[in-house]
């Protein structure tokens, strides 16, 4: 019995469960292919999605082009977060403002005499600064210049605009002295003045205005300035060593050992008189100088020209040194042998010389 | 170094109180500007929330790599640059100065205090929120003071300078 009125209990509840299924299913079917055939038939009625629009037409007042400050970049649909309430909006704040109350036609050199950091209330510019990346931070707007750190940060020329330094320039004028006018180029500065002092000077935040870098003196000269004959210019030469740039003439001088700056100074100016007086002495030794010791190629030392006189002698029959010497294709040869000791061996130079030994020894090419 | 200890004082009322820059002068010091590795980006960086409840204002929302890209130093001066001199001296008087300025004027701060140095001037400048209208002249004694007792200490020209704030939501850079 028990068995029996279970079958049939389940077996209706068997039944029950498939109409309710079919039913569910067929409506739910249904529905979902009315409303799917309907979706398809205005497929196209349906509105496109919205092209981002970078560069849209900018409004315009009064003939004038409004600066667009959310560079397109504004969307109607998201904002700011709403729980952020600001309590002080931008007019009220700028009811009070100091920036508000100034004239149009003040002295901004009064406003801002010396240099300060950045007070938004003092500066009647609507400057913003600040790196936004999308709507989300500050309602897509860089950041303005109230409650702005950033501007607070960065170093301000807010103190020498135009006006300031023609102020300034104005009120230490009195103190300058006009240029000398013999004084009119370069050429003349260093003819009248041949020593060049090159001295740097070092600025650092902190309680000292001491540097020890600011010590070093460096001293500069034309060796042409001196007047020096060409022995005591060579002895010059070789005591200064790598101090002596020959590609420009100049005698540098570099003093550091001292501690300070007047004292190098001094250093370096008892060096180059020292220098000086040493190469005009001539020692009894210096006359013993041979053709290794010569920082140039000199002809007339050398032994080239006893070889140039003999075959002179035998080519041209002239016994006499000086008419031998002042012959030109003699000279053309002593010109060009010494270019080639001197100035190094080029294609020009090897030339030259091949032409005037051709000259020399009267031999005629085809 | 980071000022804002309590910067629940930036969040709104409706937003629960931030957790950021709790541990105040270790993270700033030792974080690194190689960004190419995670970790290192991850050190400055608060979670993220999903219902962005943390509010940041534009100091914290640019993270440590952005330094020098999109936010400035808080410290200026020449120790910093090629052949600085007094690196030690100058970032320990930073620190002294931080640590002075915080507990002079404790609880107005709305902002880093900064530290700019030229020649024999020190400018230190923060932003304040004051708690009320008394406050002024309170902070006017404040400033006076802290002047006069840094320059003594620094042997240094030093000048504050506090621009004020209406309100703490002012500030609100994002919500993370």
């Amino acid at each position: 019995m028990s068995l029996v009125s279970k079958f049939s209990r389940a077996q209706s509840s068997i039944f029950t469960i498939n109409t309710c299924v079919v039913n569910t299913f067929f409506s739910s079917h249904l529905n979902t292919k009315f409303y799917s055939t309907e979706s398809a038939e205005n497929a196209d009625e349906r509105p496109a999605k919205k092209e981002r629009v970078f560069f849209r037409e900018q409004d315009e007042v009064d003939g004038f082009k409004v600066f667009d400050v959310y560079m397109n970049k504004k969307k109607d649909e998201r904002s700011f977060d709403q729980r952020v309430k600001r309590t002080y909006p931008r007019v009220q704040r700028d009811r009070f403002a100091r920036y508000n109350r100034m004239p149009i036609d003040q002295d901004w050199t009064n406003v801002w005499p010396t240099a300060s950091p950045f007070k938004q209330t003092a500066v009647p510019l609507p400057v913003r600064q600040g790196f936004v990346k999308n709507m989300i931070e500050n309602d897509g707007l860089p950041p303005e210049k109230y409650a702005n750190v950033e501007l607070i940060k960065i170093p301000n020329f807010l103190h020498l605009t135009p006006p300031h330094i023609k102020k300034q320039c104005g009120a230490i004028k009195k103190f300058c002295t006009p240029w000398p006018k013999e004084l009119k180029t370069d050429e003349d500065c260093e003819k009248n003045f041949p020593i060049e002092i090159t001295t740097s000077t070092y600025i650092y935040d902190g309680p000292s205005v001491r540097d020890d870098r600011a010590r070093v003196v460096k001293l500069q000269i034309k060796l042409s300035s001196l007047n020096l004959d060409k022995r005591s210019n060579d002895k010059l030469i070789k005591l200064a060593e790598d101090r002596y740039d020959p590609a420009t003439d100049t005698l540098t001088l570099i003093t550091d050992r001292c501690p300070y700056r007047r004292q190098n100074e001094d250093y370096a100016n008892y060096l180059l008189t020292t220098l000086y007086y040493e190469s005009k002495q001539c020692e009894d030794w210096e006359s013993e100088i041979t053709e290794d010791d010569m920082r140039t190629f000199e002809w007339e030392k050398s032994k080239s020209k006893e070889n140039i006189l003999n075959t002179i002698r035998n080519i041209e029959k002239i016994e006499d040194e000086t008419q031998a010497v002042n012959l030109k294709q003699v000279k053309t040869y002593q010109n060009n042998l010494s270019k080639i000791f001197n100035e190094g061996e080029t294609d020009t130079n090897i030339l030259q010389y091949k032409q005037s030994v051709l000259n020399l020894l009267k031999i005629k090419t085809a | 170094m980071n000022t804002l200890l309590k910067v629940n004082t930036l969040c709104p009322n409706v937003l629960r109180p931030s957790i950021l820059f709790t541990n105040s002068i270790r993270t700033n010091y030792t974080f690194n500007l190689n960004t190419k590795l995670v970790k290192y980006r991850r050190a400055t960086r608060p979670k993220k929330t999903n219902d962005n409840s943390i509010s940041l204002n534009y100091e914290q929302s640019q993270f440590a790599e952005k330094i020098g890209v999109t936010k400035s130093w808080n410290s200026w001066n020449t120790s910093n640059l090629l052949e600085g001199k007094r690196q030690a001296e100058t970032s320990a008087d930073d620190l002294l100065i931080r640590k002075f300025i915080y507990g002079t004027f404790h609880g107005m701060f709305a902002s880093e205090i900064l530290i700019k140095r030229k020649f024999n001037t020190i400018n230190i400048s923060f932003l304040a929120k004051l708690p009320n209208y008394s406050y002024i002249h309170k902070t006017y004694f404040l400033v006076g003071y802290a002047e006069e007792l840094l320059s003594c200490l620094l042997k240094c020209v030093v000048k504050i300078n506090v621009q004020t704030i209406y309100h703490k939501n002012d500030l609100v850079f994002r919500t993370w």
